[in-house]
């Protein structure tokens, strides 16, 4: 997987849709974190799709502080 | 300064210490409310979460790679399951770049930038034939409790004990937002880390480096650093004794029941005491129900030092 082109010169309306693409994220990996705690834990594909979304989020959140930084995705490690 | 038999009755002298309890020695006052009587601000701090529940997925991924001999790719798996039960259903300040999701990922990070499979540092293989991917001990101080008159204890844990170019060293992980100049430098006498190195000298291990692998937690990367540093024999053997006198200290400290306050520097690092409003009323005792109980147990796993 490759990352995503990141962000130098960022509109509103960028940065108004990436804090919604954020949220959403943040609210998939809760889904999962509360299914680990509270609904008898996560098979190993849920946690690789919540690494994938941790990925897509640290590139997100990368984004909106204007980063030039790149890292190879978290999923590399696989 | 003395305080009421109210304040006295319920205060226990701790029988285990660690290098943060002896730090806490240079305020007596703050040794007594922090340490004797548990008082802990009623949230708890997200540094301390954060870093424990960094460094329990960390502790985790290690055990389950070199101990249970699972793969990297199993080994991440269950470390994340393992980081999700530690971290629960804390929620944390907002704003805090220290989130589950940043901290998540930077437990990632950790293995990205030292792989277990080329780490340069690799656990050391004790007599047992097991890594010590943990190293906790608890060694008898020649110093007894003021009350149970046992020999007072001397505790703490470290992430690893490793072999870096066919030496042995202590390792450690330090969460931060960032990694300010000469940060290396930061821990060249930090007490823990000397302290780690000669408890693992008790146990046989001839240590005598620590590195100390820095993951700075920012909004829009994860960054790693690391300090590496040499304690001569010298030095180690220095800060015995002076652990020694600080113990010795704060025993008659306690026995005397007059407990000198700091007035400098530690009334305002690491953002403030939280004692500072019982320091400044004249009747300390009315902030108790401001307070949560918490008392630290340096061999208590649920917690995190600072």
């Amino acid at each position: 997987m490759n990352l995503p082109p990141l962000f130098d010169n960022i509109t509103d309306e960028d940065l108004s849709k990436m804090s919604k693409d954020a949220n959403i994220l943040m609210m998939e990996v809760n889904k999962l974190r509360e299914k680990q705690l509270h609904g008898g834990g996560l098979s190993d594909e849920e946690v690789k799709e919540g690494i994938r979304l941790l990925n897509e989020l640290r590139v997100l959140r990368a984004g909106k502080a204007s980063s030039t930084e790149s890292r190879a995705p978290l999923e590399s490690l696989f | 300064m003395k305080f009421p038999s109210s304040m006295l009755e319920n205060a226990i002298f701790p029988s285990v210490l660690d290098s943060s309890i002896i730090l806490s020695t240079a305020c007596p006052v703050k040794f007594f409310y922090q340490h004797c009587l548990g008082l802990a601000p009623v949230e708890k701090s997200i540094h301390l979460h954060a870093g424990g529940s960094f460094a329990h997925g960390v502790e985790a991924v290690r055990k389950n790679f070199y101990l249970k001999k699972m793969s990297l790719e199993d080994s991440l798996i269950n470390g994340w399951r393992e980081f999700i039960n530690y971290w629960g259903d804390y929620e944390s300040p907002f704003g805090s770049y220290k989130d589950f999701y940043n901290v998540s990922a930077a437990l990632f990070d950790y293995f990205y930038q030292y792989n277990p499979h080329s780490d340069f540092i690799q656990p050391y293989v004790k007599a047992d034939g097991t890594p010590a991917v943990e190293f906790t001990f608890s060694i008898p101080l020649p110093i007894n409790h003021p009350d149970t008159n046992e020999p007072l204890i001397y505790a703490g844990r470290c992430d690893m004990i490793g072999v870096m170019d066919n030496m042995l060293c202590v390792v450690d992980e330090k969460t931060s937002y960032t990694f300010p100049a000469e940060w290396a430098k930061l821990f060249s006498m930090r007490g823990q880390f000397i302290g780690y190195t000669w408890a693992a000298q008790q146990f046989d291990m001839p240590v005598t480096m620590c590195v100390v692998r820095g993951v700075a937690i920012q909004q829009r990367s994860i960054k790693h650093l690391e300090a590496i540093m040499q304690f001569p024999q010298w030095q180690i053997d220095r800060w015995y004794d002076e652990m020694l006198t600080k113990v010795e200290f704060i025993v008659n400290v306690w026995k005397s029941k007059n407990f000198p306050l700091n007035y400098g520097d530690i009334c305002s690092s690491y953002g403030g005491c939280p004692n500072i409003d019982l320091c400044t009323s004249h009747q300390p005792e009315v902030w108790l129900p401001s307070f949560a109980i918490r008392r630290w147990n340096p061999l208590d796993k649920a917690e995190a030092s600072v």
